[in-house]
């Protein structure tokens, strides 16, 4: 904590500078026109942050509101929610995943991101199927025709930027060294702990002007990431894991603009989805692939509707085709909520499932914006219609054709966000509303899951306020509710129901404050201070004791300041997270079978890791090379005060020693930006 | 394009994994067999447990037995219910008593549940169905974990029939020998060696769902390692043969070291033999 004092001090005493430097940019700002507590932060401010390694979309992960996120996932937990509630968004088109393997690398490269919009909770009537957040990354190619090549120890960039009459084509490409260069120099257990990514990304954007004030974007983005990893070689007996995520999304971006405040925005995209992991450990195994096709179409016309009314009409809509196959054990890959220990071995049963799942999912919606002096109201409703389609309701009898199930499920989701200008330097907001979102194809299946689930709900609830200090720092403290319903979980009847190894009567309650500071003046200093304060729980059934959720994380505070000058840049970054909750291991007995001690579980999410703490340091300079070409030098220095962050907690074969996996040592990374 | 890395990367700091798994430096139980290792339900079977201490193989008399009836639950990870590590009616006392399994286990821990509204309990990798058998001995607990002889489900009546007919309960395997030297140098490394008959690996046919057919599948055997000192290559080996190695290195300091060889089928069939060997002499 004391680390965040200078910083703090730095900020503050710039702010007076500041002001006398009119035109300064924010380097993270607040949209208040959007959605209440939203985040935005450029791309270019972006990727100077430390500990982003250049990447604009990695700071995201460090944007307010985000939990710290465990080592090696690039899971985004927004507000208390769970990853797979938050939705992730590339111009307007859902993607299923921002990250390469281990969250150090983006999907997206830093030169074609405008700006990162993160809407933690309470978002308008435009967005559904979340019941946590929205993150969207608003894309645009570079405006000057110019080639890059840029390079890493994490991984090798190429991209290509050109006009091609009116309009312009830019291609991209990225081919992981990380598994190259660092692979060599880590131990045999330290890859068993933290398996090094091989990934590749693609991206092509065409921009064609039509009529003036009118233009169509074409975009290709295309991701892929793999990796495997033997375990535990004080045995011969094979055990490992392995993983593959590839997809690709095509899309057709329209967007008129009629006069200053109408305009019409149309994207439609086609998408292909390849997921498949697997791990082992002798006669056990648990393995799953999934392939899905994918189709989304959203259009939204604005216009000024009457004096101090403005409307927003649209739709949304999103249908996709999963084909599912699953065999290996129920309880492994391990889901939110489940008692494990870091390293445990797939469980001993064995089934398996072919399934496949249509689900469908229409929404209209209407938000109007209406200007009542001091106030602004957004009322917005939204009318959706849920629909799914699972291939078999019970599993598959001999002789008998599988008997599908689908079900249409009517949606009405109001959604009300109140802002009110107390004073020229004071706002406050409040925001409310209702939220669902489809279940997951994968809890389809009729032998691992529910083929029967429906949709979970969530009612999002925020208010706060924002207060401009001076011109250029400006403080913000919000609050937030969220709770959830009709959370698949797994059934906990000692003999389940056929087909309902899944049943709908989670409950979850994500509460807290988030306090933000912000610089958003620009010039040479630009930076924040949040802290986010928050509790999350779960109540898996109405029987059961509210545990905490597996991934709470009740303190995280993030302060990080960038000082640019001609051209040389200084940032640093500090973090400072409570550790996510753990069972502990209380006893172990002998399983005579498997050969092997078992763990003996005390109370569930009772003890925590070790909190975590680091500082970032980062450096840049360019260099003008002449005829327009130019140098970019970076360096990196991540946990630079060597901190021993605990990742997780690791047991010794006989459970009777406890001891944490380290998380990254002192780790320098310098990196090359050639702008040709 | 010139290019430049820098990558300082510590060694990644490999957490403490505490004592090996071979290393018998506590009391331990190191095995259970049952005899038979699988029978249909209600059938009775003789049990013997391995335990061992770091002075050598300790007196198992005091162990207490019982029968866990309550199936696992889809909430839990473990390989038994947290109800069987909960209070149980003892059923024996010794250190080899026979127990009977339940009448009704191929309803509460097998295919046939009691209601067709009801999930079936899914197999094992081998087709196989388990009832937990609770030993508590010198304040440790274990499980075996007893086959049963289950009807097969989700198959064709052919299929059934057939099974019934091919199907021959599992056999424990059988250590035929296992050696090593009666004594080592301090430091030495020596080859400990088990193996067994042909017999141990027994062909039983699987029924794969998916094909509705039956398929032979020979046993898979592997062998976990226990030492009171030294080190051992491997915690456990896989079968070469009809036999597994493992290399040891003896500790520098002079005494007996007790070792035991646990050899383990793919259906849950157990045998264990025990060596010792002076090291610095005779």
């Amino acid at each position: 904590m004391k680390a965040l004092a200078p910083l703090l001090v730095a900020l503050a005493a710039s702010a007076a500078m500041a002001q006398e430097e009119p035109g300064l940019e924010a380097s993270i700002e607040a949209d208040r026109k959007k959605e209440p507590a939203q985040t935005s932060l450029r791309g270019s401010e972006a990727k100077d942050l430390a500990g982003a390694h250049g990447d604009a979309v990695v700071a995201a992960q460090m944007l307010p509101g985000v939990a710290r996120e465990p080592a090696g996932t690039g899971q985004l937990v927004v507000w208390g929610a769970a990853p797979n509630e938050t939705r992730l968004l590339i111009d307007g088109i859902e993607v299923p995943a921002l990250y390469h393997g281990g969250g150090l690398r983006s999907v997206v490269p830093s030169e074609l991101v405008r700006r990162l919009e993160l809407a933690p909770a309470a978002f308008g009537a435009q967005w559904g199927r979340a019941l946590g957040g929205v993150l969207e990354v608003e894309m645009s190619a570079p405006d000057v025709a110019a080639s890059r090549l840029a390079v890493d120890p994490l991984d090798a960039h190429a991209s290509i930027n050109a006009s091609l009459g009116d309009g312009q084509l830019f291609g991209g490409f990225r081919y992981s060294l990380v598994d190259r260069i660092v692979g060599p120099a880590l131990s045999e257990t330290a890859k068993e702990l933290f398996p090094l990514p091989r990934y590749w990304d693609g991206q092509l954007v065409g921009t064609i002007p039509l009529r003036s004030g009118e233009k169509l974007e074409l975009l290709f983005f295309g991701s892929s990431d793999s990796g495997t990893r033997e375990l535990n070689a004080t045995t011969s007996v094979s055990r490992g894991d392995s993983s593959l995520s590839r997809w690709g999304r095509l899309g057709l971006r329209y967007k008129r603009t009629l006069d200053e405040a109408s305009d019409v925005t149309v994207v439609a995209w086609a998408g292909d989805d390849l997921q498949s992991q697997g791990s082992f450990s002798g006669p056990a195994f648990a393995n799953q692939t999934s392939w899905a096709q994918s189709a989304g179409l959203r259009a939204s016309y604005r216009t000024l509707f009457a004096e101090g009314l403005s409307l927003t009409l649209g739709a949304d809509g999103l249908f996709t085709h999963t084909h599912l196959r699953r065999a290996g054990s129920l309880t492994t890959p391990a889901r939110e909520g489940d008692v494990t220990f870091f390293g445990q071995p797939p469980g001993v049963d064995v089934t398996s499932d072919d399934w496949t799942v249509q689900q469908g999912d229409f929404a209209l919606y209407a938000q109007g914006d209406l200007d009542l002096g001091r106030f602004t109201v957004t009322p917005g409703l939204r009318l959706d219609f849920a629909a799914t389609d699972t291939s078999a309701i019970v599993p598959t009898s001999v002789g008998s054709a599988p008997q599908g199930s689908s079900q249409l499920e009517p949606f009405v989701e109001p959604r009300l966000q109140i802002a009110f200008r107390a004073t020229d330097r004071l706002r406050i907001f409040a925001a409310g509303g209702l939220h669902h979102q489809a279940a997951a194809p994968a809890d389809l299946s009729a032998a691992f899951g529910a083929p029967t689930l429906g949709s979970s709900s969530a009612g999002h609830f925020t208010a706060g306020g924002s207060y401009r200090v001076a011109r250029p720092l400006t403080v913000e403290a919000t609050g937030f509710l969220r709770l959830e319903s009709d959370l698949a979980t797994r059934s906990d009847l000692p003999t389940p129901v056929l087909a309902q190894a899944f049943v709908q009567q989670g409950t979850g309650k994500s509460y807290g404050v988030q306090i933000v500071a912000r610089w958003q003046g620009g010039g040479p200093l630009s930076g924040f201070v949040s802290a986010l304060i928050s509790r999350s729980e779960r109540q898996d059934a109405p029987t059961v004791a509210t545990r905490l959720f597996d991934f709470d994380q009740p303190v995280a505070l993030t302060a990080a300041a960038s000082y640019k000058w001609d051209r040389n840049l200084l940032g640093a970054r500090v973090r400072y997270a409570s550790g996510f909750p753990r069972t502990p291991v209380i006893d172990s007995f002998f399983d005579s079978q498997q050969g092997r001690e078992e763990p003996i579980f005390g109370a569930q999410n009772s003890v925590r890791l070790p909190a975590f703490v680091a500082l970032d340091l980062t450096a840049a300079r360019s260099f003008e090379l002449g005829d327009g070409r130019s140098l970019r030098v970076y360096l990196e220095v991540e946990n630079a005060t060597a901190h021993e962050n605990a990742e997780d907690f690791i047991y010794d074969s006989s459970f009777t020693t406890r001891n944490i996996i380290q998380g990254l040592p002192p780790l320098a990374l310098l990196g090359l930006e050639l702008v040709l | 394009m010139r290019r430049a890395l820098l990558l300082m990367l510590a060694a990644a700091c490999a957490p403490d994994f505490g004592s090996p798994e071979f290393l018998v430096d506590r009391s331990r139980v190191l095995a259970i067999q049952s005899v038979p290792p699988e029978g249909l339900p209600g059938s009775s079977a003789a049990y013997r447990v391995l335990l061992a201490g770091p002075t050598g193989p300790l007196d198992a008399s005091s162990a207490t037995w019982a029968l866990c009836t309550s199936p696992l639950s889809l909430t839990e990870t473990g390989t038994v219910a947290s109800e069987c590590l909960g209070e149980l009616a003892q059923a024996a006392q010794g250190a080899a008593p026979a127990l009977s399994t339940s009448a009704n286990a191929c309803g509460v821990f097998g295919p046939v549940p009691s209601s067709i509204t009801r999930r079936p309990r899914n197999p094992d990798a081998t087709g196989g169905f388990f009832q937990p058998v609770r030993v508590q001995v010198d304040g440790l607990t274990a499980f075996a974990q007893e086959r049963l002889q289950c009807p097969l489900t989700l198959a064709t009546l052919a299929v059934s029939v057939d099974f019934q007919q091919r199907y021959k309960a599992n056999q424990n395997p059988v250590i035929e020998s296992f050696t090593g030297p009666a004594s080592v140098a301090p430091g030495a490394q020596v080859q400990l060696t088990v193996s067994w008959p042909q017999s141990s690996a027994e062909i039983y046919p699987l029924f794969d769902p998916a094909h509705q057919q039956l398929n032979d599948t020979a046993e898979v055997l592997d062998v976990s390692w226990y030492a009171t000192g030294g080190s051992m290559a491997q915690d456990r080996t896989t079968a070469n043969g009809l036999s597994s190695s493992n290399t040891w290195t003896a500790p520098s300091a002079s005494g007996t070291v007790f070792f035991w060889a646990v050899l383990h089928d793919s259906r849950g069939g157990i045998d264990f033999a025990q060596l010792q060997t002076a090291v610095g002499g005779p």
